[in-house]
């Protein structure tokens, strides 16, 4: 196990480098020259022109500028964007609004999510589990700007719920963004955790369990319950690493200065440092929750062992 | 699901006998899909909607007279009408006119990206499973780098550097990001492919590494990818949509995913150019998932 974990923290700092080296290749290889784009319209002097060249390592070949880059990113300096504010500034005041959102999304996606694609199951074949199913596809098929779209359309004409969360601390205006931001993983986790416990409940341990006399409830709440998750974790626990990176289309229609809503700007400001900052952290974070649930999976399933 | 749980016996019967009228002829497993497909009402809606909607991108004066860049400021934000069916945008273009000329970029995106893919993951993934070893692990470690970066975000930076117009970016960005989990899915049936009897025969005949992976392995391990990249046909339009309706998508097109983020800003005075984009862009999303699930029950051995 112990082994285990550390060849899986060695493939993941791997991962780590090529995906950034990737992005800040992209970022920065295939645009224009940065120092004209910094100057803007006024030509530059020579030697200005030199002195900018000289401190932003741009004499240096690429893989030296990239290293640079890292030395920096990973002693948490996150340098400035093209105005001139700190990059480490933004991230720290966006990032508590982009965790409250992605966290109820999670929460919502858990409990209603496991809890309807159970009921769903043990109902296999009826009206209820026909309509859900049916939902879930639609909810799928649905791009997630169209559904937030419309809830904002709903939630302003009636006055339903508020449309412009803003910087507004109160939590009852995260759960409409959240429902739109978690949508997608709900209705997968219902469709999964439908055909995993449907799956066990065929099973011969059940089977068993139930001659045996034990109550209904346990037999679903303990012996089906425990071993249909463990796909369903796995699914959550990627999630959630997405629903941080995912937030972009959310924030921009509620108005939620978070990550995801720095990360627009950026784009459309063609603000190349903050975008490859932003993208990389986040990054990061996805990287970290892929590993959680790789070794969450082996605490939670004792068959598989990890040589 | 249930009427197919139904199904069997009848379905048993009816094969039995036409087995036997064949005189022996054995079927492959595709035939036997194929058969399940045009049986299945689901397969058969989606397939229609699909053609309906390759019709509208191939030719879409068949669908319109009218034409979408012919707007006229004075008929802004009309309500349908017998001119024109979903009424006229902000602009005063008509709505139905621009709905039809959208499906050409979407399914554009859809189907250039799913071959980039298709290729992209073929060859990687049938180098990994049929060789193995280091070649296996380089491929594994690429997978994990391209497999940390999500698609909406990766394709973000990708299209912030290309200044193209057209569909090619987005194609560009899609391909290179999504053929991650396509080529595992290709790998893992190459790998059960390769230990079946029928390579070791052809190994022993003679053939090379080249014959035995093209004509043996590749039609045999084909199946899952395909239902695979046919739910990523109808993600990947969903995703360009996404990328237009952000800003960075298509340029200089007719897109679903550009008007209804033109539109969103003023919904609440005009449903309809939200509205009929948005079903359009649901409809093609749902008949490519529907396909590929319908195509996946039929290929699936344990549901007969």
């Amino acid at each position: 196990m112990f082994r285990y974990i550390i060849r899986r923290l060695l493939q993941m700092v791997l991962a780590f480098f090529g995906t950034t080296l990737l992005v800040y290749w992209l970022m920065f290889a295939a645009s224009g020259d940065p120092i004209a784009a910094l100057a803007g319209e006024k030509p530059l002097s020579p030697s200005v022109r030199q002195a900018l060249i000289q401190e932003f390592h741009l004499d240096q070949p690429f893989i030296v500028q990239y290293l640079y880059y890292m030395r920096d990113l990973l002693t948490f300096d996150l340098g400035v964007n093209t105005s001139g504010r700190d990059i480490g500034q933004i991230v720290a005041t966006a990032w508590p609004y982009t965790l409250k959102l992605a966290f109820i999304a999670f929460i919502f996606v858990v409990v209603v999510g496991i809890t309807l694609g159970v009921i769903v199951a043990m109902k296999r074949g009826g009206v209820f589990d026909t309509v859900v199913l049916l939902l879930t596809l639609i909810v799928i098929s649905i791009p997630v700007f169209v559904i937030g779209s419309t809830l904002a359309l709903f939630g302003a004409k009636w006055g339903l719920w508020t449309t412009n969360v803003g910087g507004s601390g109160k939590l009852l205006a995260y759960l409409v963004p959240a429902l739109v931001l978690g949508s997608l993983s709900l209705a997968t986790a219902v469709r999964l955790t439908r055909s995993s416990v449907g799956e066990n409940l065929r099973a011969d341990y059940v089977r068993t369990a139930k001659s045996k006399g034990l109550k209904r409830s346990r037999v679903v709440g303990v012996h089906v319950l425990r071993n249909s998750l463990i796909p369903v974790i796995t699914f959550l626990g990627i999630e959630l690493g997405g629903l941080m990176g995912g937030a972009i289309v959310t924030e921009k229609i509620f108005n939620i200065p978070g990550i995801g809503f720095e990360l627009a700007k950026a784009i459309g400001l063609e603000d190349g440092p903050t975008v490859v900052t932003i993208v990389s952290l986040l990054v990061i974070v996805y990287l970290l929750m892929n590993l959680l649930v790789d070794v969450l999976y082996a605490v939670l399933d004792p068959r598989i062992r990890y040589e | 699901m249930s009427d197919q749980n139904a199904l069997p016996p009848a379905d048993s019967v009816v094969a039995l006998a036409e087995g036997e009228a064949g005189a022996g002829r054995a079927r492959s497993l595709a035939s036997d899909a194929w058969r399940d497909l045009r049986k299945n009402p689901i397969a058969i809606i989606s397939a229609v909607i699909i053609v309906i909607l390759v019709l509208m991108a191939v030719w879409p004066s068949l669908f319109t007279g009218a034409d979408p860049a012919a707007c006229d400021l004075s008929r802004s934000l009309q309500p349908p009408s017998s001119e024109a069916w979903f009424g006229y945008n902000l602009q005063g273009c008509d709505i139905y006119a621009r709905t039809i000329y959208g499906a050409k970029a979407s399914l554009q995106v859809g189907l250039y990206s799913v071959i980039g893919v298709a290729v992209i993951a073929i060859v990687l993934g049938m180098l990994a499973g049929y060789y193995g070893g280091w070649a296996d692990a380089v491929i594994a470690r690429v997978t994990d780098i391209v497999l940390g970066i999500p698609l909406l975000l990766g394709a973000i930076v990708i299209l912030s550097s290309v200044e193209l117009d057209g569909v090619w970016p987005v194609v560009l960005a899609l391909a290179l990001l999504g053929w991650t989990s396509p080529a595992r899915i290709v790998r893992s049936s190459v790998i059960s492919a390769k230990g079946q009897d029928y390579v070791q025969a052809a190994r022993m005949l003679g053939a090379n590494d080249k014959r035995i992976m093209m004509r043996h392995i590749a039609p045999n391990a084909m199946a899952p990818v395909i239902v695979v990249l046919t739910i990523a046909l109808g993600s990947f339009i969903s995703v360009e949509a996404t990328l237009s309706f952000l800003g960075i998508g298509l340029k200089g097109e007719i897109s679903w995913g550009a008007d209804i983020a033109d539109a969103t800003g003023r919904v609440r005075n005009a449903l309809g150019p939200v509205l009929f984009p948005s079903t359009f862009l649901a409809l093609t999303v749902l008949a490519f998932i529907m396909l590929g699930d319908a195509v996946r029950e039929a290929f699936d051995p344990k549901l007969r």
